[in-house]
């Protein structure tokens, strides 16, 4: 229960049921149930009695709506409601968005716009990273916290560029807090994300079906049907599942506010995230933020299915590899060194 | 997901053959693009690709503008003083300051410029190129750099994957005379979770 004010009407009928008035602590509502018992007449108490049990009952209600969805916006009903995304209709869909976007522009005043393009048919999304490019700058890391309204404090942050010793492919041994200037020497730079794998196992092991897979190769999560059990996060091989841990903090100038349902909307507390390949944006036909960002051009971003898209090429052509082949999950993001 | 195929990486390869050679033309500039395509029954549209131009980013340009009347008075291929990496003493006015660091015994400019008008490159057939086709330039030493990039595993694309995507060009990235590029200050990491231990310090 987030607002005090919801109390005193709790207070208020076991108040009028012991049948004294002054343990309320808020004097106004005290007052009142001091009035109300005092009126004697039988009928105007009696009626004051349901009156304000009425009140109580419909507060409570709202109250525990809102205890349980973790909202105070007034639009809880809804949202205590809502579908699971897959069985809304495109109706529902719109007014899932409209009550979303008024409560993101009530809480950062700001107009924005939440849709859910769908996704392209004959298209398989994929990511092609250079080794020997990718400079370990973190430029990716950024846009992308800019572009997805990650929580500021604590950050999160999809992407990990891992620095490794030259020679080596040990992740363990990888270090993701360097600092300094970049290149060193005797280092290369891999940066993770999540792989959007065919064979999730995020996927297989949500107990509420918040997570799939999407059939352009996009694993999403439904942020209001997540439970925040975290399994996904156990499950997956390549840490890159976040969870809110509070609720996150962005400020109110550096809010995207061109976001996606599935994708880069603010999130509530206690749900999990990750990268969605930024699914508003490719949908339509751009590129990534952090493959937009990349001031070196390591990353390749496009349509695997497409024989002539660069990543295909890619795939065909160059020596490229998948992190932790041996688990089977087949994943979407390869890497090479040219 | 369309798993590549021996038939798909032959009609790949024909297709990058293609491209090369369309890319490889004198004033072509945009890869041939079959626009829709079907892969495996299914519809598969794909991205325009343009190569990004040089001429307009480049500064005081045309060349032409000053050196039709100022001769380059710089080392000549017989001359004693050859560049360094400090810029040649010869070099003056609007070269003054360049630096030249990319190979080793240049002895002056027309290795790429073309000496007789220096709004073109000059290949090493003789052939002359214009600014906007530096990869040709580049090709006759970084041959397989160029194959890369022409595949599209070397350089940086920007615009869209799904309509038209820019390639950018050599020169867009590299300096052409200091092509290395120099160590940048990495942006701030993640923060260091409280009660960590860094890397090494486990004793």
């Amino acid at each position: 229960m987030k607002n005090r004010r919801d109390r005193p009407s709790l207070l208020d009928v076991r108040d009028l049921l012991v049948g004294g008035g002054q343990r309320s602590t808020d004097a106004t509502q005290a007052r009142e149930a001091g009035e109300a018992l005092q009126g004697q007449t039988p009928s105007t108490s009696r009626r004051a009695f349901l009156s304000n049990i009425a009140k109580t009952i419909s507060a409570g209600a709202v109250t525990a709506a809102a205890t349980t969805t973790g909202c105070s916006d007034g639009s809880t009903w809804e949202s205590f409601f809502q579908k699971h995304y897959k069985e809304m209709t495109p109706e529902d869909k719109k007014k899932v968005f409209a009550r979303l976007e008024k409560v993101a522009e009530a809480r950062y005043r700001t107009d924005v716009t939440i849709d859910d393009p769908a996704p392209v048919p004959g298209v398989h999304f994929a990511f092609a990273i250079s080794l020997s490019v990718c400079n370990g700058n973190r430029a990716c890391v950024h846009a992308c916290v800019a572009e997805n309204n990650q929580g500021r404090n604590p950050a999160i942050q999809y992407i990990k560029v891992v620095q490794m010793d030259r020679g080596s492919l040990n992740l363990e041994t990888g270090d993701q807090y360097y600092e300094g200037d970049v290149p060193r020497k005797d280092k290369f730079y891999l940066p993770m994300q999540c792989n959007q794998c065919d064979n999730p196992p995020c996927v297989s092991v949500c107990p509420v079906g918040a997570t799939w897979k999407e059939t352009d190769g996009i694993v999403v999560i439904d942020y209001d049907w997540c439970i925040g059990c975290r399994y996904c996060m156990a499950a997956c091989p390549y840490e890159a599942r976040r969870f809110n841990f509070t609720k996150p903090e962005i400020p109110r100038h550096e809010l995207n506010a061109n976001q996606g349902y599935l994708s880069n909307r603010v999130r509530p507390r206690g749900v999990v995230e990750k990268c969605h390949f930024c699914l508003h944006r490719t949908r339509k036909g751009a590129y990534p933020a952090c493959a937009e960002a990349c001031p070196t051009g390591a990353r390749k971003f496009g349509n695997i299915a497409d024989p002539d898209s660069e990543v295909a090429k890619i795939i065909k052509t160059k020596r490229v590899f998948v992190l932790k082949e041996e688990l089977n999950t087949l994943p979407n993001i390869y890497y090479y060194f040219d | 997901m369309a798993r590549p195929t021996a038939t798909s990486m032959i009609r790949a390869l024909l297709v990058t053959m293609a491209a090369v050679t369309l890319a490889g033309c004198p004033g072509g500039r945009s890869v041939a693009s079959k626009g829709e395509q079907r892969v495996a029954g299914v519809k598969v549209k794909t991205a325009k690709v343009m190569i990004s131009k040089r001429s307009g980013k480049i500064r005081s340009f045309p060349c032409m503008e000053c050196h039709d009347k100022v001769k380059p008075t710089l080392p000549s291929a017989n001359s004693r003083a050859p560049m360094t990496t400090d810029g040649p003493a010869a070099l003056r006015g609007k070269h003054k300051d360049l630096k030249f660091d990319h190979y080793e015994g240049i002895k002056d400019c027309y290795g790429c410029h073309n000496p007789t008008d220096v709004d073109y490159l000059r290949l090493m057939t003789g052939v002359t190129v214009t600014f906007d086709e530096s990869n040709r330039l580049c090709g006759q030493c970084h041959g397989e750099k160029v194959r890369d990039w022409e595949i599209g595993a070397h350089g940086k694309h920007v615009g869209s994957w799904l309509n038209t995507r820019y390639r950018f060009n050599c020169t867009d990235c590299h300096h052409p005379h200091t092509p290395g590029f120099a160590p940048v200050k990495a942006m701030k990491g993640p923060p260091f979770p409280k009660g960590g231990i860094r890397k090494g310090d486990h004793g």
